[in-house]
């Protein structure tokens, strides 16, 4: 998958979260969007896990804070 | 596991077991886990204490046994002794980490080294006071502060953060600026270490250095008084202001959400 298509599934799974009209971008974090809070991560982890077929360890999780990251990550496990 | 290590998660273990215990909230002391228990919309649900051995068979259908009967928690803490081991557990239960904080202290070393390096120790300016909050209005305005400051402010109640400050355990500080509260700390003494809680600053005060004066005087107040060490547990946000003034990073702590409970 490329950046663009990581980033693409991403945002549809954000979006389903956080609500249809929410702008994503790499640089959204988790203090950009009120709706973003401790139980819509973890679903918003375990949604892009399932959905992406990826898995992401304790110390990666930990270090999400933006979208970006999690496109760096998957980005990274691909290769 | 070395003892500065074990001492920050003993304060942090400490500092739950004493809130169960102030606001008579039903708490389970198990071998491998400790839980607070609450009803919907107070201080949320959370088991505090998992060593590796909950992964055991035993260990693990009670925990299972717990968490399916619906009425634990929705938060849980884990240390990082085994963590690889214990997460994959974990989340076979239906918790997933999102959060971590860093297990810092300042022992009598670091102090002492700090001290060396910072030759100077700053002196409040005039329109600054640190007081011990007791007054009902100092008691109002650092709750104010706190509340602002938490995530789920609604979760903490006034009255369990009035009986939080009105126990001898506990000493809350609050840094007043132009008279009007700004920033605040919980001071948690534990017989072989002091805690600092609910360090929070009001929005519109914030990157002004309130917390970090706040602080300062509360680790040389503290190091005064005992040689035990300073210690917190710093989200990634606090990290970098706690290093600036002399903690170090000793462990890890990880934070779980149930996916199968219902928001409160």
């Amino acid at each position: 998958m490329t950046r663009q298509e990581i980033f693409s599934k991403i945002t549809t799974i954000a979006k389903k979260i956080f609500g249809e009209k929410t702008i994503i971008t790499e640089e959204t974090a988790s203090t950009d969007i009120e709706q973003w809070d401790s139980m819509n991560h973890v679903i918003l982890i375990s949604t892009i896990e399932k959905e992406l077929n990826v898995s992401f360890d304790i110390m990666e999780v930990i270090g999400i804070t933006k979208m970006g990251d999690f496109i760096d990550l998957i980005e990274k496990k691909q290769h | 596991m070395n003892k500065i290590h074990q001492e920050i998660s003993n304060n942090l273990y400490a500092f739950y077991d004493q809130i169960a215990l102030i606001s008579k909230i039903p708490s389970e002391i198990q071998d491998h886990w400790s839980v607070i228990q609450n009803t919907p919309g107070s201080w949320p649900r959370i088991i505090y204490k998992i060593t590796p051995e909950i992964v055991e068979p035993g260990s693990s259908l009670l925990f299972s046994e717990k968490v399916n009967s619906g009425s634990y928690p929705e938060i849980l803490i884990a240390g990082d002794e085994n963590i690889r081991q214990i997460d994959p557990f974990l989340r076979t239960k239906g918790f997933y980490p999102f959060a971590g904080w860093k297990g810092m202290a300042i022992t009598k070393e670091l102090w002492e080294s700090f001290i060396q390096t910072n030759k100077t120790f700053p002196k409040l300016p005039n329109n600054i006071e640190i007081i011990k909050t007791e007054s009902p209005e100092d008691i109002e305005q650092w709750i104010k502060v706190v509340t602002s400051q938490l995530v789920a402010p609604a979760r903490l109640e006034k009255p369990l953060l009035k009986s939080l400050i009105a126990h001898p355990a506990f000493e809350a500080f609050l840094l007043k600026h132009d008279g009007v509260g700004v920033s605040t700390v919980l001071v948690f003494t534990s017989e072989q270490s002091t805690g600092l809680y609910l360090i929070a600053t009001e929005q519109s005060a914030q990157r002004q250095g309130f917390a970090q004066l706040l602080v300062q005087q509360v680790i040389y107040q503290a190091r005064q008084r005992s040689i035990h060490p300073v210690v917190l547990h710093a989200t990634p946000k606090g990290e970098a202001l706690y290093s600036k003034l002399g903690f170090m990073p000793f462990n890890q702590f990880y934070l779980y959400r149930s996916l199968n409970t219902q928001r409160v």
